[in-house]
């Protein structure tokens, strides 16, 4: 603990002495994760502790954010500031002299403005709860696959932001309007409207600056560049009910299908086929939200206890069904006309291109667990998958369950075209995968576990291929698998988590982002992502384990001219 | 107490903060989303159920060195509950929550930390008196009007509660009056009756409460009942859900006052005569609803039973609140003529906790109201004139957060409305 007695009063004078702790169970419950975290590693287990912070910080306004980035400049104290903090990005990196700012104090809607159909929201709000205030409106946010508890803010301003609904409400990349932005310097910037008065935070690119770029770039920075305290998110249209019907007992709340919403699950037994049919998919319009399914998603959603996901595993029966995976998507229309045509485009789209319809209700289940019952199984399918798209219920289930901390590594994420995207996943994600399953050091769960969503129907693809790895298990290692999948991608040109430019644009992107960061942080008091680099997850700004991978790699590499890229 | 066995448990927590927020599924409003009231009201990570249980393992694995003031406050401002558990289980399957922080509750005991001086305080009064209040034990009867008829031997007993018997004496008298209006014959222990242990249990004093549920059950046994009714939430989940996992035999059913009534109701053998015009809202208490759920003691182990699947064996069972008492005391409200009823927001096995419970009211008296103002506001957005509820601990700081707050909303027991409702002009209920 290094944190001067000055540096605390000062720190107390501005949140008050209920609103600042050095207590060390506080510390550890900042610092404690159990994904990303626990990637597990042979013979040496995992460790699902971060870094201890000095002191964690609760603001309760964008002005106290200001004066408390204030005292750190002036103290020299590193700062890192995070949401709901369902990923660890936001906790401390640095071992000593370093806060961690938990914005959970800022959790107001503040505006839901339908004229100009956006939200403005503090760090804190939910996306369930952006949702569900929202659709009252007739109107709903892009809901980002990782969960219903994340915070849309954090999305907008600082990760890419993708889930079922991008395909027709895009990545959260393309939703924040105006921001408002404590820089690390105490300054405060609003881009866009907000700085003219009285003209609304609609836009974030003028009449006022336009930095977003600036702000967040194309693949967002994990929070790295200063303290976002409020965004206007762009909101869309939503023909859905302004109240869900809900009801049920846990595990499993229900949520009431309404008359002109349609969950379709279909699949395609060639990956050439699948590519194809998503582009037909995209320009014919006619998914409110479309997802890729794998067996090893179905296995761990299904599931309401570990034993039963060990039945379901053994089973197969998700394998053998979408041995290539399967899509599930969501039709909501304005009526009845409307969903027929959706649904016939969509008959028409599948028989151009050997796609298939899939009944739930036709899978033979195996008898002797409670879901043996094939109502009671295609009900559960059907609400996970319903929920999954309205809300994100469940998501965490998805990917951690049924056992935390081995959402990776070779899911790291990949995002380009359609066509590219498909390319990846033969070439790469599922012989690798398939190699490491055969020997044992990841869960045999079928080679396809990829889970991809479309944007802006059809024009990106974003996609993971879930690994899952039980810690206990003494043959657990996944990090070869994470090392092999990356180099190999590397080898030509390619990036997890990137649009995939050569690796030379991005040194370029370096060196712009570098630039950008003595400027915008000249006191080094803002803290880099603890993920992975300056940057988090994006190359671009540099100094993490991934710029290392790449330096490594361009070290050692035999022939530059062998990179192509897209 | 021993936390290996929630070692792969703890360290499971991914952090999805699920357990702060009702089931994102049934959520209506963001007002009133949030589920656990320590969080709510300190903000800190560590009071959540996720930071609890990081807590517990740091402590576990010697991270965290030794207890301190602040983490105790921590763990005794958690009212137990169990709403965290509900919201926790349907995404993450792999943790019990609810058995982490008992067992670290009971780990404080034994380290010598725990509970809470106030705690101390009233389970020496238990020790002595036989009830929390530091009330004599020889006015344990005074609650009792007059012209009321109690039976010598019955199979029914009314287990009056230490609350009701010194504090809120208001809901054993109607009470009472409710089951001669009804005709349903009971006895009672009278001066027999001691604390049923819930207060000592639930701030980690597990083997004090397994010495009392020994003395109550025997007590019980004695008197030849076959049935016992109580009207007190606290000690219905005593005598539910906890007497199974610290005595072998409990040799009568449990009961509530709802539960008989609502029975009557189907079996149409009452019907309410008189009317009750008022806009209600029903409170589930905690212990009436989800912790009343008996869940067995789990002494299984974790196994690897194929290459990376690792699973109790075996199955482990977890509260789900299933087993809760939700709907006979909406099935009564609703069968009273003239009353209105209307639903909060956060109900049932999602209710948000009053405040008070598991030493809450007497440690962390502020926070305790806090969280029933919170209730009010609830209940308030209703536009309920009423707040009912069947437990006379909620009642005590629903009634506190009103006065303090000088609402007009006002909190009835629900044994109080169901008199309203009998106590026709005609002379009581209509029963057959």
């Amino acid at each position: 603990m290094t944190l001067s007695e000055e540096a605390y009063f000062d720190l107390e004078t501005v949140v008050g002495p209920e609103n600042i702790s050095q207590e060390p169970a506080v510390l550890d419950s900042y610092c404690c994760h159990a994904t990303n975290g626990g990637i597990p590693r042979q013979g040496l287990g995992v460790d699902i502790w971060w870094k201890r912070a000095d002191a964690i910080v609760l603001p309760g306004s964008t002005k106290e954010v200001q004066q408390i980035v204030n005292i750190c400049n002036h103290h020299g104290i590193k700062f890192k500031a995070h949401s709901t903090g369902q990923l660890p990005v936001g906790f401390a990196q640095s071992k000593t002299n370093v806060i961690t700012i938990d914005l959970r104090r800022m959790n107001r809607i503040i505006e839901i403005n339908e004229q100009f159909m956006y939200a403005l929201i503090e760090p804190y709000v939910t996306q369930a709860e952006l949702f569900i205030e929202t659709i009252k409106h007739g109107m709903c946010p892009n809901m980002i696959d990782a969960g219903a508890s994340i915070s849309p803010l954090a999305s907008v301003t600082s990760v890419l932001g993708n889930g079922d609904s991008s395909i027709t409400r895009s990545m959260n990349a393309r939703n924040p309007l105006a921001v408002e932005w404590v820089l690390p310097t105490g300054e405060i910037l609003r881009l866009g409207s907000p700085n003219t008065p009285n003209a609304g935070w609609f836009s974030g690119d003028g009449p006022g600056p336009s930095l977003r770029g600036t702000m967040r770039g194309g693949l967002g920075l994990l929070g790295s560049r200063g303290i976002f305290t409020k965004v206007a998110m762009k909101l869309y249209p939503w023909h859905g009910p302004k109240k869900l019907v809900t009801g049920g007992h846990a595990p499993w709340w229900e949520v009431k299908e309404w008359p002109l919403s349609e969950l379709v699950i279909f699949k395609w037994d060639d990956y050439k086929n699948e590519a194809d049919a998503l582009y037909l998919i995209g320009e014919a319009e006619i998914f409110d939200s479309l997802g890729r399914l794998s067996t090893t998603k179905f296995e761990a959603t299904i599931a309401e206890s570990k034993g039963e996901w060990a039945s379901i595993r053994r089973w197969n029966i998700f394998g053998e069904l979408f041995p290539k995976g399967g899509w599930f998507g969501q039709i909501i229309s304005i009526n009845q006309e409307h969903l027929d045509y959706c649904k016939s485009v969509l008959k028409r789209i599948l028989d151009q291109t050997d796609g298939k319809i899939v009944k739930i209700e036709d899978i033979n289940v195996p008898e002797g667990t409670k879901i043996n019952n094939p109502e009671q199984f295609a009900w559960r399918c059907k609400q996970i998958y319903l929920q999954l798209m309205l809300f994100k219920d469940y998501t965490l289930k998805v990917c951690e369950m049924p056992m935390a901390g081995t959402f990776g590594p070779l899911p790291a994420m990949y995002y380009s075209n359609i066509d590219t995207c498909f390319k990846l996943i033969s070439k790469y994600h599922i012989p690798i995968k398939s190699k490491y399953q055969k020997n044992g050091t990841i869960l045999d769960d079928g080679p396809d576990g990829i889970w991809a969503t479309i944007e802006e129907n059809g024009h990106m693809m974003q996609f993971m291929n879930f690994t899952r790895i039980e810690r206990k298990d003494p043959n657990a290692d996944s990090k070869g698998l994470g090392e092999e999948s990356m180099v190999k991608a590397f080898q030509d040109g390619y990036l997890p988590y990137t649009p995939m430019p050569p690796i030379e644009r991005i040194l370029l992107i370096n060196k712009y982002q570098r630039k950008l960061n003595e400027k915008l942080n000249p006191y080094k008091t803002a803290e880099r992502s603890s993920l992975l680099g300056q940057g988090g997850f994006s190359p671009g700004s540099g100094g993490g384990g991934m710029q290392k991978m790449i330096d490594r790699f361009l070290r050692g590499r035999p022939n530059k001219k062998e990179n192509k890229g897209t | 107490m021993n936390l290996s066995k929630y070692e792969y448990e703890m360290e499971n927590c991914f952090r999805c903060s699920h357990c702060k927020y009702i089931p994102w599924p049934v959520l209506k409003s963001k007002r009133f989303s949030q589920v656990c009231p320590s969080i709510t009201r300190y903000n800190f990570h560590a009071y959540s159920a996720s930071g609890k249980i990081e807590m517990a393992l740091a402590l576990h694995i010697g991270r965290l060195k030794e207890w301190t003031p602040g983490m105790l406050k921590i763990l005794y401002t958690c009212t137990m509950c169990g709403a965290c558990q509900i919201s926790c289980y349907p995404n993450n399957f792999l943790t019990d929550v609810e058995g982490i922080l008992e067992t670290l509750r009971q780990k404080a005991v034994e380290d010598g930390v725990g509970p809470m001086p106030q705690h101390n305080a009233f389970t020496k009064s238990i020790k002595e008196k036989h009830n929390p209040y530091n009330e004599p034990h020889e006015d344990r009867s005074n609650w009792m009007p007059e012209g009321i008829e109690v039976k010598e031997k019955a199979d029914l007993i009314y287990w009056v509660g230490c609350t009701s018997s010194y504090r809120r004496k208001e809901i054993a008298q109607a009470t009472v009056k409710v089951l001669n209006k009804i005709g349903v014959d009971f006895m009672l222990l009278r001066d027999d009756e001691i604390c049923c242990g819930s207060p000592v249990y639930n701030t980690g004093q597990k083997e004090l409460a397994k010495k009392m549920a020994k003395d109550v059950v025997e007590k019980i046994r004695k008197s030849g009942a076959k049935k016992l009714l109580t009207a007190c939430a606290g000690c219905y989940a005593m005598f539910k859900a906890k007497y199974p996992k610290l005595i072998d035999d409990i040799p009568f059913e449990i009961t509530s006052l709802a539960e008989i009534l609502d029975q009557k109701l189907q079996d149409g053998k009452l019907k309410f005569a008189k009317s009750v015009p008022m806009k209600v809202t029903y409170h589930d208490p905690c212990h009436m609803g989800r912790m009343s759920e008996y869940i067995p003691e789990w002494n299984g182990e974790w196994k690897l039973t194929g290459p990376h699947i690792y699973e109790h064996v075996p199955e482990k069972p977890v509260r789900l609140g299933l087993g809760g008492c939700y709907d006979p005391p909406r099935r009564v409200l609703e069968a009273i003529p003239g009353i209105e009823f209307v639903e909060m927001e956060r109900i049932r096995e999602y209710a948000w906790c009053c405040g008070a419970g598991a030493g809450c009211k007497s440690a962390f008296p502020d926070f305790a109201l806090w969280a029933a103002s919170e209730r009010i506001e609830e209940a308030k957005a209703t536009d309920a004139e009423i707040l009912v509820s069947a437990c006379p601990f909620c009642s005590t700081n629903l009634k506190d957060a009103i006065e303090q707050n000088h609402e007009k909303i006002r909190f009835y027991d629900i044994a109080e409305i169901v008199l309203m409702a009998l106590e026709s002009t005609s002379g009581g209920g209509e029963t057959k």
